[in-house]
């Protein structure tokens, strides 16, 4: 009799389990692709590996979740630790040798890719490579693409935006570069290219890695006089070497460094250093440096999406590696779409990837990626905007001028045409404008109204002059206008601050339906309207505002404590403002909104004054498993009560409360407990009148186990699904469904966001 | 059997939470504590101060988590302001090698003697009491968190145009333009001197004729000397205003002698003085009938007063007055200021293990000394504290004046000011902006504020709201004023009014001595305090606030200061006060950067003089 009880609940937990696993079995009768990336995974560069599974991984997941392309494929990522060239080549034969993997992303570094380039080559195997700017990986192998801009645009766009490194009337101006870190041609580019535009000759330290030739750079920078902006045309490493021989007080030469000093892994390097321990940033403020990729200027729509979601998935903002690999993967996985494989031979299918790759050649069939729209030239590289970033308390965040290059020379072949090289290219400018809101009260939150009233300072960090006070609210309920700053100061980098304070009216989307587990988004929004988001963009200040990132802002600063409401968090994202036509996308200005988000000081105390008789029914549907078997009437006469009692509740909870979505979604889970309640006695009713006296008290016994379970299961869902979980378990039900998402779920939790 | 298990189950019960609520893992990991000495008299008032202000330090440090973890520990010395017994503990400190750093010694001729020993066993000693400078000038182990004589004679002689201008009633432009008397008693030892010395150069630059001069010796026969300024001041026919360049012990003599008998004159105390005024003047018959006999109306310079300490100075005299019962006098918050130097000093050095605590004091020095300027400077409740080439800080000392035994700041004070400001000259003569030893200065406005006829005139049933008219009188020099606008302590900005209320034309308007006041009627309804919580069951009763501050000057050139104190309520936490109306003044200060990279990774806050009513 036992093993009858056993086998009900095996197959109860069997059920639950196939119901869960469903999409999971589903996937496994489909084929599966292997990708292979390869970076590096351990020692100093680790971070730049990471990342590039966290940007290659989120692209995966979010082709999976929108579900047009690639339905009866599985990918596979299959992670490789590539160090150094010599990793390189035994991962690439590795990759060769196992006849396994359809496509490469990667390698991470120039010489990787250059080690394993002519492998995947001779051997047929398509790579893509988001990062090894070098541009002899790509330009020898018509298999090996590229989807970030190559070394000769990167140098370029540095030589451009070198002069704004000036101050005042300094003529000076330095390139320090390994003999090997680039190609033979890139160096004498950049210093003909910088040439031209500064107007004079650069001083020029070329060195070896090894130590002595850094200490030799490091003193005889030391001796000269004026040495001005500094291009670093090396790698990361040897770049912090040599910085941290000089960088003292009264040398704050402005550095200007490629790619690779634009990852995390640059700053990390000084992690160990006592200066950088006390004071956050010692070492690399003000260290400039290119990238294709910031992700504070990442405002357009799909760009934002990716934000949002990497940072709620890995909680952190995305670098460029991560963005690059997203977009790689973007364009691989659309790839294999297009390639349309079908089993087979694997030669074939990658010839067949291979030739999908190389008809993205034109600006109609590109990926709409996060770093730009991507397709290739006849060298399979790309051309893109790359962005001028700055670190500043550790923290990448854009230049004050970011420029487009058009006629970029990196698109043709480098000696094609030379003397078009000459012509003067043309640049657009982009003025980067920092901005804070710094709350001191919120009051007079009005949810009739939908009206709150916001007491704040708000700030504007600018380059050169900018009409700050142009400023449009546009929630606001009165216009607002800012009269006289309280702080107005401009620093010898010509870099302009100006506070104002401000006290107004603002509209706010009040819905109370979820009451009182209502959360509320108190929301200021302004935008520039003098400027389009070609020339102007917005960019919310997080080291002023809150000291980093990755720190919240939970209004610890406010002069006051808001009166029955409590504050989540603070947030200042950037939007798009794009007035009439959706399709126009030409014309849009940039926005900031500034959220406080709220939650009620007392919801619980009201949460359980609501649910009391909710919680009344369930406890009496509990005791019902208790009552024997035979009394089935009674059990049935008593449900039905409880029905009646429970929808009276209810619908006298329509006049009462302000939001119903509550007493509403309790209705239901309710009803789902009273019908388990009724089939459990009807089931143990049955066996007992057939004499098996035992199964019915196995049948009451698994109620009673079962019941509780099932209560509590549906509590923590219906909390979770109005965010009034404690935060860490929220999250980690959150993450759990990410990384495994049950259909049904996603729609629910799809519908939630505002 | 069953037995055995339930007591097994007992004893888990039991012993599993006891392990771990005991901080045993606590106990294990406690790292060393760091030892500082305090050497003063510590049975004198003035020693027992310092330990007060610095035990109020130590909680405060020790609960934050003290130095990287490390506890903080007092080591309390008494040399009875001997400087033999400094000697002899200053020897066996070196000799013990325990403690990091030592605060005092109260006395010059102390610290003198102690000195020479710190500097021999390279150990760092900060003094906020001794304002001789041979202590520092050729110690490079001896700092001095107060400012020196120097500063002093020069800022009491700056202030000499402002106090006889409202002593005399004529505008302070007019008087500006004149040269003015001036008198000075100074001690015969160094110190004295130094005063003096100090004082004549800045009256030469000022246009300050110094018409009388006494030096006292400690030798001769007190009456004796007193007798003889006495009739010599007569002899003088405008001796301008005093400077008393003298310790506590002659000054209080003289004081009194004068008062008795019946001459007033306009004075001014050192700080020295200041500091133990009322300390000494306890002993007089006539104060004690009549408290504020001697000292109403007498002029002097300290370098901590809590209203104009900022939102630091407010938090320490409420702690202060929570925990021993009584406000906190300078000696307290110089010392609690010197500790808190010392503790940033400390964590910037970074300290190691015990073994290496000679090396550790170096350190420690080093980063005492690398408080070398006013970005480099830790803000403490005396003001912005930072070290010159000689181990003694510039700043500004706060002027007042004692009413009713009551220190009530002057109308301006300097502040440093850290910046620059282009034409100091005009700028002094606009009352703006002085230079002073070396220092840019701004000044600060003082208004003093009264609340007259209150009435509540409606709170609604769920006591949210209340209505209230009141008379608001604002009390400050009518050189504050210019043509632009109504008056400088306008426009307010009511912090909890339901509606902004705008104050029309003052009902009242007199000037008297160059003192405007300036009354306003004021009528709106106002929020009820919204930080009293309601716990769940029942309601306190909500105390009624009216608050209000300037609506764009901030703290640092504009202080809102109450006429009146309250004094039995005036420190006691809002549950504990009693009935009626209170009148006080705090900052409202809001940690902020205005998205200026200077302030990024710092402590700036924003501050704004808050003025509040309370009332039942």
């Amino acid at each position: 009799m036992k093993k009858t009880a056993l086998t009900i609940f095996f197959l109860c937990f069997a059920g639950i389990l196939t119901l869960l696993l469903h999409r999971h079995f589903k996937e496994s009768g489909k084929e599966t692709v292997y990708i292979a990336l390869a970076g590096p995974m351990s020692g100093s560069s680790q971070e730049e590996g990471r990342a590039m599974l966290r940007g290659a991984t989120l692209a995966y997941e979010e082709v999976k979740r929108d579900g047009k392309i690639l339905k009866n494929k599985k990918i596979e990522i299959v992670p490789y630790d590539d160090k150094d060239s010599r990793t390189a080549v035994r991962i690439a034969s590795d990759i060769v040798n196992e006849d396994k993997v359809i496509l490469v992303l990667g390698h991470y570094s120039s010489f990787g890719s250059a080690a394993a380039g002519p492998m995947y080559k001779s051997n047929g195997i398509p790579a893509i490579t988001a990062s090894a700017t070098r541009e002899e990986a790509t330009s020898e192998s018509e298999w090996f693409f590229r989807t970030v801009p190559g070394n000769h645009a990167i140098t370029q766009f540095a030589a451009y935006s070198m002069k704004d490194l000036l101050s005042g009337k300094t003529k000076t101006a330095s390139i320090i570069y390994n003999k090997n870190f680039y190609d033979p041609s890139v160096v004498p580019e950049f210093v003909k290219q910088a040439e031209k535009r500064l107007n004079f000759s650069l001083k020029k330290w070329p060195f070896d890695s090894n130590d002595d030739d850094i200490k030799r750079i490091i003193a005889e920078i030391r001796a000269e006089q004026e040495v001005g902006p500094i291009f670093f045309a090396t790698s990361s490493t040897d770049c912090g070497r040599v910085i941290s021989g000089f960088r003292y007080p009264g040398t704050d030469y402005p550095i200007i460094g490629p790619d690779s000093l634009a990852v995390p892994g640059f700053i990390h390097q000084f992690n160990s250093s006592s200066e950088e321990q006390r004071n956050p940033g010692y070492y690399t403020n003000g260290i400039y440096a290119v990238s294709p990729f910031i992700s504070y200027l990442a405002d357009q729509p799909n760009a934002r999406y990716f934000r949002e979601k990497f940072v709620r998935k890995y909680g952190r903002e995305p670098t460029w590696v991560a963005a690059a690999y997203y977009d790689a993967m973007l364009v691989a996985l659309n790839a294999l779409e297009q390639a349309e494989i079908q089993g087979g031979n694997i030669q074939e299918n990658r010839r067949k990837v291979k030739d999908a790759l190389s008809r993205i050649n034109e600006k109609d069939m590109a990926v709409k990626g996060v770093t730009g729209d991507i397709y290739f030239n006849e060298n399979g590289n790309v051309d893109l905007p790359l962005e001028l970033g700055v670190w500043q308390s550790n923290e990448f965040i854009p230049a004050y001028r970011q420029y487009r290059l058009s006629n970029s020379k990196s698109s043709r072949e480098g000696d094609q045409n030379p003397e078009e090289t000459e012509e003067p290219e043309t640049a657009t400018s982009l003025r980067v404008v920092y901005t804070g809101v710094d709350i001191n009260t919120v009051r007079n939150i009005d949810l009739k109204k939908g009206i709150f009233t916001a007491d704040f300072y708000i700030w504007f960090r600018f380059k050169g002059t900018f009409e700050d006070r142009a400023v449009t609210f546009t929630n606001s309920v009165k216009p607002v206008t800012l009269d006289a700053a309280i702080m107005r100061e401009t620093n010898r980098d010509d870099i302009t601050v100006h506070a104002y304070r401000v006290v107004a009216d603002f509209t706010f989307d009040s819905s109370t339906a979820a009451y009182p587990l209502d959360r509320h988004a108190l929301r200021i929004s302004f935008r520039y309207d003098k400027e389009t988001r070609n020339t102007m963009i917005y960019v919310p200040d997080v080291v002023g505002m809150t000291g980093s990132v990755s720190k919240k802002n939970r209004g610890e600063t406010l002069l006051e404590k808001l009166s029955g409401w409590e504050i989540a968090e603070i947030v200042s994202k950037q939007n798009l403002y794009s007035p009439g036509d959706e399709h126009k996308e030409e014309v849009s200005y940039s926005q900031i909104d500034t959220e406080i988000k709220v939650y009620r000081q007392d919801r619980w105390i009201l949460s359980l004054k609501i649910m009391l008789p909710f919680l009344f029914v369930i406890t009496i549907v509990y005791l019902l498993f208790y009552i024997s078997p035979e009394l089935i009437w009674i059990r049935h006469f008593i449900e039905l009560s409880l029905l009646f009692l429970t929808i009276e509740v209810r619908t006298l909870y329509k006049y009462i409360l302000p939001g119903q979505e509550i007493a509403q979604q309790m209705l239901f889970f309710i009803l789902l407990l009273l019908l388990f309640s009724a089939l459990t006695a009807g089931g143990s009713y049955w066996a007992h009148r057939r004499n098996h006296i035992r199964k019915a008290k196995c049948i009451l016994y698994a109620g009673r186990f079962i019941y509780p379970v099932a209560v509590t299961a549906g509590i923590v869902f219906l909390l979770y699904s109005h965010s009034a979980l404690p935060w860490s378990l929220q999250n980690m039900i959150s993450n759990k469904i990410a990384s495994f998402p049950p259909p049904c779920l996603v729609a629910q939790l799809k519908n939630r966001q505002p | 059997m069953k037995n055995k298990i339930i007591s097994i189950f007992f004893c888990c019960v039991i012993i599993g939470p006891a392990i771990y609520f005991l901080p045993i893992s606590n106990m294990l990991q406690q790292k060393e504590p760091v030892c500082i000495a305090i050497i003063g008299p510590m049975e004198e008032a003035n020693g027992k101060a310092m330990r007060q202000g610095v035990e109020l330090y130590r909680e405060q440090i020790n609960k934050q988590g003290g130095i990287d973890g490390r506890k903080i520990k007092f080591l309390f010395q008494d040399d009875q302001n001997n400087a033999d017994r400094a000697e002899r503990i200053a020897l066996e400190l070196a000799e013990e090698n325990k403690v990091y750093l030592v605060l005092g010694h109260y006395y010059s001729s102390a610290s003198l003697a102690a000195g020479k020993i710190y500097k021999k066993g390279g150990i760092p000693a900060i003094s906020a009491s001794v304002g001789a400078e041979s202590i520092i000038s050729d110690n490079e182990w001896y700092f001095r968190t107060i400012p020196g004589g120097s500063i002093e004679a020069k800022l009491v002689a700056s202030y000499m145009y402002d106090i006889l201008a409202s002593y005399r009633d004529i505008p302070l432009a007019e008087i500006i333009k004149e040269t003015i008397p001036a008198s000075i008693i100074f001690t015969g030892d160094a110190d004295g001197q130094y005063l003096l010395k100090n004082f004549e150069q800045i009256a030469q630059r000022f246009g300050i004729a110094i018409k009388g001069k006494w030096q006292w010796d400690d030798e001769k026969s007190a009456s004796e000397q007193i007798d003889n300024i006495k009739k010599e001041l007569d002899a003088i026919d405008d001796p301008g205003v005093i400077y008393f360049a003298t310790h506590a012990a002659e000054g209080i003599q003289i004081v009194t002698a004068l008062k008795d008998a019946g001459k007033t004159y306009p004075m001014i105390a050192s700080a020295a003085l200041t500091r133990s005024f009322f300390d000494k003047v306890k002993s007089y018959t006539k104060e004690r009938e009549t408290p504020g006999y001697y000292s109403d109306g007498m002029y002097f310079i300290t370098p901590f007063m809590t209203a104009l300490g900022g939102a630091k100075g407010f938090d320490f005299t409420r702690q202060f007055v929570a925990k021993y019962n009584k406000e906190p006098g300078v000696v307290a918050a110089c010392y609690y200021d010197a500790v808190h130097v010392a503790v940033q000093a400390m964590k910037k050095s970074g300290l190691q293990a015990k073994k290496h605590i000679r090396e550790d004091r170096r350190n420690i020095r080093t980063a005492l000394a690398g408080m070398y300027n006013e970005e480099q400077g830790v803000k403490g409740i005396t003001g912005l504290i930072w070290f010159d080439t000689t181990g003694g800080v510039r700043r500004e000392y706060v002027v007042g004046r004692w009413r009713g035994r009551k220190a009530q700041p002057f109308f301006v004070q300097y502040n440093q000011h850290v910046g620059n400001v282009d034409d100091v000259l005009q700028g002094y003569l606009n009352g703006n902006v002085e230079m002073l030893a070396g220092l840019t200065m701004s000044s600060t406005h003082i208004v003093y504020v009264q609340v007259e006829d209150l009435e509540i005139t409606g709170i609604n049933k769920e006591k949210t709201e209340f209505g209230a008219t009141f008379r608001l009188c604002f009390r400050y020099p009518a050189r504050f004023d210019d043509a632009s606008k109504e008056s400088i302590a306008l426009p307010i900005e009511f912090i909890n009014a339901l509606t902004p209320i705008k104050l029309g034309k003052p009902v009242q308007e007199t000037t008297e001595k160059g003192v405007t006041s300036k009354v306003f009627q004021v009528q709106g309804r106002f929020r009820a305090d919204s930080d009293a919580d309601d716990s769940l069951f029942f309601k306190r009763d909500k105390k009624l606030f009216i608050h209000f501050r300037h609506a764009t000057e901030q703290y640092d050139s504009l202080v809102y200061v109450p006429e009146t104190v309250d004094e039995q309520n005036k420190w006691l936490s809002a549950e504990s006060r009693t009935g009626g109306v209170h009148c006080y003044s705090d900052v409202l200060s809001k940690k902020t950067t205005l998205g200026n990279p200077k302030y990024f990774n710092s402590d700036y806050t924003l501050d704004y003089s808050r003025f509040n009513v309370e009332f039942f």
